[in-house]
């Protein structure tokens, strides 16, 4: 016999079920007013503040337009993934934060619009090289960003002077490797870690974007994307030269190849900073710490920087491209977008325009900052299977710090991510 | 049962049915299928129908080789050695008193706290104790007047460090199983024994043992089947390296689909490690059930 209790919890339920259910119904007219999705990847609380306050200054200004933009955050490290499932079932925003060498795979997958149309010459010519670099994939523009990065080598100047060393300020004086390996010689005495290159970072990409330009710069190459070849490309002599000269710094005791201290130079104890700009803040208020920055080493007669940072496109889902452009140009935009967000995470401005903004960009090092992505500076390769790209490259990095024979790393290295590619085209 | 009873009863079980079959047999028949097709991870619709080619494509690589011997060797380690110290913990500390039940307190701590945090926490342990370093066992080592070991870099040593953390992780699990599997053999058993002359280690072999046979094949069974699905550990403490010594069938799968972009292969690998899981599990409990009947 049925208890009465039992019908009546059933019923509510079904009830509670059912009002549920209805309540994750999203009404996204909300009173005739256009909503503009963004997803951008959760960056350090000040970058999300700030990111914060262009949406709502974008808001506010499109008010009487009644175009609004609603933004989430999502981890940094789950971000791609995320992104990669919203697209396969169709969820994507319309407007998505995208980390530089993924652009590649993510137009190869159709996941992203391109945003020509809405970009005139003029504009474009604003944007640093490397940036327009970056957002193009098999010749159209994809993607734009607020900000790039800049790759240099910090050095502890009581150290430098200890040991008699004068480094270059400019692009075109940079070391070649024997002059840099003799000054980590001559510097070795004076600290305990002569050269910090932060393997404890535990993102595949540091590698990638750390390490990519002594390859370029001996005139190898990661993958050659015309003819969809990495085997022969990534294990072809330049690389493994490049790379076993980098494996030098690690058998000669200058850097380690497993550390847990992720700034030695702020604390005093590195003599050399293989690092990007985001670490000049922290060496700026480090106490009693004195320094200047030189421009990357150069292993052969090509001069290469590295470049790349998250930057902002289109989805594919998007219904609205027109209302969504606007979005970005705002991202973008010097005063609106690139200033409040510089302002908070230290990055290099993207555009030429927006310089005047900043006159910190006369004096070095963001001097040099700036010369080398004007001048010098090369994105990671655009290619479908950039992912696997990476992940295999920099395993093979790991492996090569800790002493692994180079030519067998980059190999093994080399025939996986052509598996992946050869899959990707059947036939092939 | 009348046709009412019978109705509330399916009622009842039907929440638990709805679950298994969104998250369970859903998606493994989504995986089977897909396993069948060419498919990339961000693809909407399914591609088309490529047959065994994704099967043919995992079984030829020979990084998914790589990845199933590293599995196998960490199970062929892992379980015999979680399950004897189990065991020897259960009986060590099966009793009543607060010394035993702080002991079992301790052994077992480590199941409840997250596998991600632990790994991280022992791959510190690991470091090497040099200038920057910090690694504890290294530090005991130094302090002994004994050569530091590379521990996570190198590819002879990794994986049987991932052994040991894990085992210290997982046995404290095990251990309270075979608790309550001991609690289950009467006393009246071993006071016998002992009134005719049976000694500790006989009691042990002759009542202890085959009092707690089905908790041991289940035990067994359990740690083999956590033991196949390794990831969090390598994945945190290595990332599969060094030299790909400890990368293992659940990252291939994970890398297969995420950084390969090829859901067709990553379901293909997927479905291998189901059936062979299974058949695993089967067969241990077919073998497990046959040992028992003898004795």
């Amino acid at each position: 016999m049925i208890n009465p209790d039992y019908r009546r919890s059933c019923f509510a339920l079904a009830v509670i079920a059912t009002v549920g259910w209805a309540g994750c119904e999203r009404t996204q007219d909300g009173g005739n007013v256009q909503l503009v999705t963004v997803w951008a990847h959760q960056g350090q609380e000040l970058e999300n503040a700030a990111m914060r306050e262009i949406i709502a200054a974008f808001n506010q200004a499109h008010k009487q337009e009644k175009l609004q933009v609603e933004i989430s955050f999502f981890p940094d490290r789950q971000y791609a993934d995320k992104v990669s499932i919203a697209s396969a079932s169709a969820r994507l925003p319309d407007v998505l934060d995208i980390d530089g060498p993924h652009v590649g795979p993510w137009a190869a997958e159709g996941l992203l619009h391109p945003i020509d149309e809405f970009v005139s010459d003029e504009l474009r010519a604003d944007f640093l090289p490397s940036i327009i670099q970056q957002g193009t994939f098999a010749g159209r523009l994809y993607a734009l960003g607020a900000f790039d990065s800049a790759l240099v080598v910090y050095y502890n100047r009581d150290m430098i002077e200890a040991a008699g060393l004068q480094p270059p300020e400019r692009v075109q004086d940079a070391w070649s490797w024997d002059q840099f390996l003799d000054a980590l010689q001559r510097v070795k005495a004076h600290a305990a870690i002569p050269l910090s290159l932060h393997m404890d970072e535990q993102s595949d990409e540091w590698l990638t974007y750390a390490f990519s330009p002594l390859i370029w710069s001996n005139g190898g190459q990661l993958i050659d994307t015309e003819n969809q070849r990495v085997v022969g490309i990534l294990d072809s002599p330049p690389v493994v030269q490049a790379l076993g000269r980098w494996q030098e710094l690690f058998k000669s005791g200058f850097a380690e190849a497993t550390t847990t201290n992720p700034n030695p130079f702020a604390a005093g104890l590195a003599a050399f900073d293989w690092t990007g700009h985001w670490m000049l803040p922290s060496f700026e208020v480090a106490e009693g710490l004195r320094f200047g920055a030189m421009p990357l080493p150069q292993l052969g007669d090509n001069l290469v920087c590295a470049s790349g940072s998250w930057c902002w496109g289109i989805s594919r889902d998007c219904r609205d491209k027109a209302a969504a452009w606007k979005v970005l140009a705002w991202l973008v935009d010097p005063e609106h977008g690139i200033k409040p967000i510089v302002e908070a995470n230290g990055a290099v401005p993207s555009r030429r325009s927006a310089f005047r903004l900043f006159p910190e960009y006369g004096q070095m090092p963001r001097r040099l900052f700036r010369e080398q992505l004007e001048t010098a500076a090369r994105a990671r390769p655009r290619t479908p299977v950039y992912f696997s790209l990476t992940s295999e490259f920099a395993r093979a990095m790991r492996d090569i710090a800790l002493g692994a024979d180079v030519q067998t790393a980059l190999t093994k290295a080399a025939h996986t991510v052509q598996r992946a590619l050869d899959r990707q085209q059947p036939g092939k | 049962m009348n046709r009412r009873e019978k109705l509330i009863a399916l009622l009842f079980i039907l929440p638990a049915c709805v679950l298994i079959g969104v998250f369970v047999f859903g998606p493994a028949l989504a995986m089977s299928r897909t396993s069948l097709h060419r498919q990339g991870l961000t693809d909407q619709h399914v591609g088309g129908y490529c047959g065994a080619a994704n099967y043919e494509a995992v079984w030829a690589d020979p990084d998914f080789r790589r990845a199933a011997r590293n599995t196998a060797y960490f199970t062929v380690l892992v379980v015999p050695l979680q399950t004897v110290l189990a065991l020897l913990l259960a009986v060590w500390t099966n009793g009543p008193g607060w010394s035993l039940r702080t002991l079992r307190l301790a052994v077992f701590i480590p199941t409840a706290i997250s596998l991600t945090v632990l790994s991280v926490l022992w791959k510190l342990l690991y470091e090497p104790s040099g200038a920057a370093g910090a690694g504890l066992f290294n530090g005991l080592l130094t302090s002994l007047g004994l050569p530091d070991q590379p521990f996570l870099t190198s590819p002879r040593q990794a994986m049987l460090c991932i052994v040991v953390m894990s085992v210290w992780q997982g046995v404290g699990f095990q251990m309270m199983i075979f608790l309550s599997g001991l609690q289950t053999i009467p006393d009246e058993l071993y006071e016998a024994a002992s009134l005719d002359g049976a000694r500790c280690w006989q009691r042990f072999r002759y009542i202890t043992l085959p009092g707690i046979a089905p908790i041991t094949a289940l035990v067994a069974m359990i740690t083999t089947i956590f033991a196949l699905k390794l990831f969090v550990q390598p994945y945190l403490m290595t990332g599969g390296g060094p030299e790909g010594s400890t990368i293992s069938v659940v990252q291939y799968i994970y890398e297969a689909a995420f950084f390969r972009r090829d859901l067709g292969l990553a379901c293909a690998a997927g479905a291998i490690f189901f059936v062979v899981v299974t058949a695993i599990a089967v067969t241990q409990r077919r073998l497990l059930r046959a040992t028992e009947a003898i004795q």
